[in-house]
């Protein structure tokens, strides 16, 4: 399959075609394919656009300025923000995936981990209860 | 005649204040016992079982409803040994805070061995009890056996 979006090796046929390092062969049935494909077409003169783009050229000096700036503006953050904010960020992710799990929930479900949970606790009681029942200290006389 | 009138009106006025003694008296003497009561519960050492406190504390249509999830003959079960915890004599109670948190900190399956031999104990005199138990002391560890000694009331 020559077709760029559905060819597994698409991204590489395409930068190959870009850089013109594509055999003739490669080349020519590409060409062929773009001209019956509109979304290949479409890639390529994107693509093409991208190559042409050129960045205008920075003043002197550019990049000793944007790193001072980038430095004065780390010195500025306080030293309370620099120790808060690193935890501060886990803990809202937390927070939020706990508020997910525990809102985020059919009404259904909820209801029944209530039942559930209800129903384990009172097993639970019962079960102690027997235990305790059963440790109960054996008097001489209290022989059941 | 004055006289017989005096007594009369003495009679009427004492009678009310009497009737309002009678009255008066069982409430105040049933709030007295309540007090009492409560004191001595206040008193009484705590289950040393926590789940089974919460149920305690717990209003008695929550109880009720905890209740109602065991099947009937679960529940009256249930209910009685609760009874029986609750009108458990002082030292008992303490044997009780001694012996329940040593047998929790068994694994399950050993916790389920001492019951089946604190069962089995429980339907033998003291002196069979004390010969069972130094027949099994190889089956049971230090930590078991002093359960099962203080369960059967022969400590060593």
């Amino acid at each position: 399959m020559i077709c760029l979006s559905r060819n597994e090796q698409g991204a590489e046929l395409l930068a190959s075609y870009l850089a013109r390092t594509l055999d003739t062969a490669a080349r020519a049935e590409l060409d062929g394919h773009f001209e019956t494909c509109t979304d290949c077409r479409g890639l390529v003169s994107v693509w093409e656009r991208l190559d042409e783009f050129k960045a205008p050229e920075v003043t002197p000096g550019f990049d000793a300025r944007l790193y001072a700036r980038i430095a004065a503006g780390e010195a500025r953050v306080s030293a309370w923000r620099r120790w808060l904010w690193p935890p501060v960020a886990p803990v809202a992710a937390a927070v939020a995936l706990a508020a997910l799990v525990l809102f985020i929930r059919p009404p259904d479900a909820a209801k029944q981990s209530s039942l559930t949970s209800n129903n384990a606790e009172i097993e639970l009681v019962a079960q102690a209860v027997d235990d305790l029942d059963l440790l109960i200290p054996l008097a001489d006389t209290r022989d059941r | 005649m004055r006289f017989l009138f005096t007594i009369a009106v003495v009679v009427a006025l004492a009678v009310p204040s009497v009737a309002q003694d009678n009255i008066l008296r069982p409430k105040a003497l049933r709030q007295q016992r309540l007090k009492q009561q409560k004191a001595q519960k206040q008193k009484m050492l705590p289950l040393p079982a926590p789940a089974v406190e919460r149920f305690l504390q717990m209003s008695p249509e929550d109880r009720e409803r905890a209740l109602a999830r065991l099947t009937p003959e679960r529940r009256q079960q249930v209910e009685e040994r609760l009874s029986r915890l609750e009108q458990l004599p002082a030292d008992q109670r303490q044997g009780l805070q001694d012996v329940y948190p040593a047998f929790m900190n068994l694994r399950p399956v050993r916790r389920q061995a001492v019951r089946q031999e604190i069962q089995l104990l429980r339907q033998l005199r003291p002196g069979e009890r004390r010969e069972r138990l130094n027949n099994n002391a190889a089956d049971f560890s230090p930590e078991e056996m002093e359960i099962l000694r203080k369960v059967a009331g022969l400590p060593e």
